[in-house]
């Protein structure tokens, strides 16, 4: 049946010739394939029980409070509540700071892990991506990831607010610096505990070890600070203050909301307000640069 | 779908079709094994029987082969069905693996043991007598001797193949299953794997391997278990197979001293389909096999033409495969 | 022994050099703190509400969940289980000597730091009973902790978040808001062995039963992941 010639036979292989996106569009769509797969959009169904169920937890104390002054509102003395309110914008950052934490360390391992492990690195820098772009759009990715986290909730509760208040045009001028602020305080939590969870989400391909390092990073400083400064204010002791990424945040959060921190847990209100301002600053860049240097010098 | 093509082959001792009895020395057995997830059947109602010797259980990716091979070694529970290996059933008895060995085909072995350590922590563990000798013997079995000093980490995917090999018969099974055991070697240590399952078996070991390769089912195995989409497409010699694939022709190459009035003189006769003619071959298509080879010499001599060679062409297992698989 | 075997590698696979770094360095935090108090002879810090915070809340359950779901559910996962399987071993032995190696491994690292950390804080007078008594503690919940995130590992393929969120919303926050959850609660058993052994080291709502309830605690997770290996599924192929 075949004869001793060979032949090629042409089944229609055609080159590209459509246009080519580029490098722009390549950081763009990595940026929202990070911040949807950290939301768990886009993966199966088990992955979005985590943030669902983390992301209901911030949200319900808002909820909790909007439905309990709705109701309280019907009985006589229900102003008195409304003055002394529980959940407020300037506290609900560190009210649900512990599940901000937990999703940063559920979710954080993920977005540089999974490739580590299976070892798409090499598929994605053999693109129009560069190392750098790739860390840095997975990065914002997730910061915005935790802006929404963050700031999700006090929308809830400034529309809350907004309808329930008798004059709807003045409660939303009332209401709208306040969740102007609570943004700006969102930014700095996205930034800081953002950049530090992908940094050491950078380093290793196996989650119980990003996981574990995550954790650590966020609770223990806290812990040792505080009981270092329970010493008595000395110097070295306060500064030590701005090793601890909670406690920075509790600082920038009472200069965004302009009052005093209170020292429950130790915490001392005798540093400039610029020096936690700096420290979040720094604690963001310094974690980026970190994360840059690690893909920058990883052999694939 | 059609009912199952086979007849009962008395042929066919080592591998059974469904409904048929089960031979008496059958090692392994699965009665109506389904599988489902949810929605999606993985395997669908399968049987069969395998006995001592060489299986091979053929299938496109996707096919079920692996789930196959994890409910025979205890590792995934059949939802519905029975499975049997030497008579007892494998889900939730650890006693079974005492005759029974597992090569998987995921990678993972522990990186940081060497692996003479491995074979070594597997014998070990099976609560053999002597389990440094039973592991040396293993080693040297799978020609890896020279390598078990070295950490598994360092090893190559084949040398990590023939370790995770000699750790699944370091205790002598009687019956072992292998998922994708050529995955990664090279022809010669594919040979040397292949001559070594082949001696097993024929000390009365039952074997069976699976794979999408078709040469190496073909070379090895002395059955074959075809599944396709979770079903059991055919089981048995494939050669015995082909012959009852009765809805397609068998296809025969002859060269004779003059083919075109050989061509004219099948075409007379009523078993013959068609006959084709190319650069000095001709193809001849039947309708049964055992008809036309009973036909071919009297055919000859009546139309006075010598004939140099015939040869069935599509008795491969390929085509075999190719045609159960697209019957759906 | 098989026993032994199975420990054996499980040791050797737990203690990779770089885990070993950094959990060492995390139990050695409690140490340095400990220190830092040590050098300022003036302050009068509690040793217990120090262990309490540093080591009980965090860094015990921390390290046990390190170990707990490397021990089994990370091999699970990536298949190196099948091999520890398809041997003719009953699973309750397999759990034993993989919970065995995770306690210990944690304790071998968090009973030191807890104990040292307490001599270190301790005034002179109470340190004898105050550091044994929260060394007792540390041991026996490295062994529950690690027991429970054994089992959480054999259970689900999440083992280590719904871990994680165990030890910090159900043992943290809920503790707080819900007092009688803290019968649920590992943190209160130590907290409650304890107190029994040196009595006023740690404030405890569970007291003497804090023993009753680890050894039920310990003996549950490690049934229900002989259950659960038992009848573990290998998904996944083909």
């Amino acid at each position: 049946m075949t004869a001793e010639t060979g032949s090629i036979y042409d089944l229609g292989y055609r080159r590209y010739e459509g246009p080519r996106l580029g490098r722009a569009h390549a950081i763009r769509s990595l940026f929202w394939h990070s911040l949807r797969s950290t939301w768990g959009i886009g993966r199966g169904a088990r992955a979005k029980i985590a943030p669902i169920a983390l992301a209901f937890l911030a949200a319900f104390p808002a909820v909790a409070i909007l439905a309990a002054q709705a109701l309280l509102r019907q009985f006589p003395g229900g102003e008195g509540f409304q003055r002394e309110l529980p959940v407020r914008y300037e506290t609900y950052a560190s009210t649900i700071g512990i599940f901000v934490i937990l999703f940063c360390a559920a979710q954080a391992p993920d977005l540089f892990g999974r490739d580590q492990r299976h070892k798409l690195l090499a598929l994605y820098f053999a693109r129009a991506l560069r190392r750098t772009d790739y860390t840095l759009a997975r990065i914002a990715g997730f910061m915005v990831a935790i802006f929404i986290l963050q700031l999700l909730p006090q929308v809830l509760l400034f529309l809350g607010q907004v309808l329930l208040s008798t004059d709807v045009g003045k409660g939303f001028l009332d209401e709208a610096p306040s969740l102007a602020r609570a943004a700006v305080q969102a930014i700095f939590t996205a930034g800081l505990l953002g950049g530090l969870s992908m940094a050491v989400s950078a380093f290793t391909p196996r989650r119980a070890y990003a996981v574990a390092g995550i954790i650590a990073l966020f609770v223990i400083p806290t812990i040792v600070t505080g009981i270092v400064v329970g010493f008595g204010s000395e110097d070295l002791g306060r500064w030590l203050i701005l090793l601890s990424p909670t406690s920075v945040l509790a600082g920038t959060n009472a200069l965004v909301f302009d009052t005093t921190i209170t020292s429950d847990g130790g915490i001392v209100p005798f540093i400039p307000a610029w020096a936690y301002v700096t420290a979040a600053l720094l604690g963001t860049a310094g974690s980026i640069l970190v994360a840059i240097r690690r893909f920058r010098g990883l052999s694939v | 779908m059609t009912a199952n093509p086979l007849a009962p082959t008395p042929t066919a001792p080592n591998a059974a079709a469904p409904g048929q009895p089960v031979p008496a020395n059958a090692a392994i057995v699965l009665e109506r094994v389904s599988r489902w997830y949810g929605n999606v059947v993985a395997i669908n109602d399968v049987s069969f029987a395998v006995g001592p010797g060489v299986t091979g259980l053929l299938g496109p990716n996707g096919a079920g082969k692996s789930t196959l091979l994890h409910m025979l070694a205890g590792l995934l529970r059949p939802s519905a069905g029975r499975v049997l290996v030497g008579g007892q059933p494998v889900w939730r008895n650890p006693g079974i693996y005492r005759t029974l060995g597992l090569v998987p085909e995921r990678e993972a072995v522990h990186d940081y043991l060497t692996g003479t350590a491995f074979v070594e922590l597997a014998a070990r563990l099976h609560r053999l007598a002597d389990p440094r000798a039973a592991a040396a013997r293993a080693i040297d079995t799978v020609d890896l001797a020279q390598a078990a000093g070295r950490p598994v980490g360092t090893y190559s995917k084949g040398m990590r193949q023939r370790v995770k090999i000699a750790a699944a018969l370091v205790h002598d099974p009687s019956t072992l299953l292998l998922d994708e055991p050529f995955n990664g070697m090279d022809p010669r240590q594919r040979l040397h794997m292949m001559q070594l399952l082949r001696s097993m078996a024929a000390a009365g070991r039952t074997i069976l391997f699976s794979s999408h390769i078709l040469e190496e089912v073909e070379r090895l195995a002395d059955q074959v278990l075809v599944v396709h989409a979770g079903r059991l497409a055919a089981a048995g010699n494939y050669r015995q197979i082909r012959r009852l694939m009765t809805d397609r022709p068998h296809t025969f190459r002859v060269r004779s001293s003059d083919n075109r009035r050989l061509a004219a003189a099948f075409l007379g006769e009523p078993s013959v389909f068609g006959a084709e003619l190319h650069d000095g071959q001709l193809m001849v298509r039947v309708a049964e096999y055992s008809g036309f080879t009973r036909i071919v010499a009297k055919v000859a001599r009546a139309s006075d033409v010598s004939l140099f060679e015939v040869a069935p062409t599509d008795d491969s297992l390929e085509s075999v495969f190719a045609y159960l698989v697209s019957r759906r | 022994m098989i026993f032994l075997e199975i420990a054996r590698v499980t040791v050797r696979g737990l203690l990779g050099r770089r885990r070993t770094i950094l959990l060492v360095l995390l139990a050695a935090v409690p140490v340095l703190v400990g220190l830092l108090v040590h050098a300022n002879q003036g302050s009068l810090v509690a040793v217990g509400a120090t262990v309490d915070a540093l080591v009980v809340r965090i860094i015990l359950p921390l390290v046990a969940l390190v170990f707990g779901t490397a021990a089994l559910g990370s091999e699970l996962e990536d298949g190196l289980a099948v091999h520890l399987l398809t041997k003719p071993i009953g699973r309750s032995t397999i759990v034993l000597a993989k919970t065995a190696v995770a306690g210990s491994l944690t304790a071998a690292l968090v009973v030191p730091s807890t104990a040292i950390t307490a001599l270190l804080i301790a005034p002179a007078s109470a340190a004898g009973a105050d550091t044994v008594a929260l060394a007792v503690g540390a041991l026996v919940g490295s062994y529950v902790y690690a027991a429970i995130f054994v089992a959480l590992g054999v259970v689900t393929s999440r083992g280590l978040i719904v871990g994680l969120g165990y030890a910090l919303i159900w043992e943290g926050l809920l503790a707080g808001l819900l007092p009688g959850s803290q019968v649920f609660s590992v943190r209160e058993y130590v907290r409650g062995i304890a107190s029994v052994i040196s009595p006023g080291v740690l404030a405890s709502v569970v007291g003497s039963a804090g023993f009753l309830y680890a050894a039920i605690a310990l003996v549950a997770a490690v049934a229900v992941a002989a259950y659960r290996l038992a009848r573990f599924e290998v998904r996944g192929g083909d």
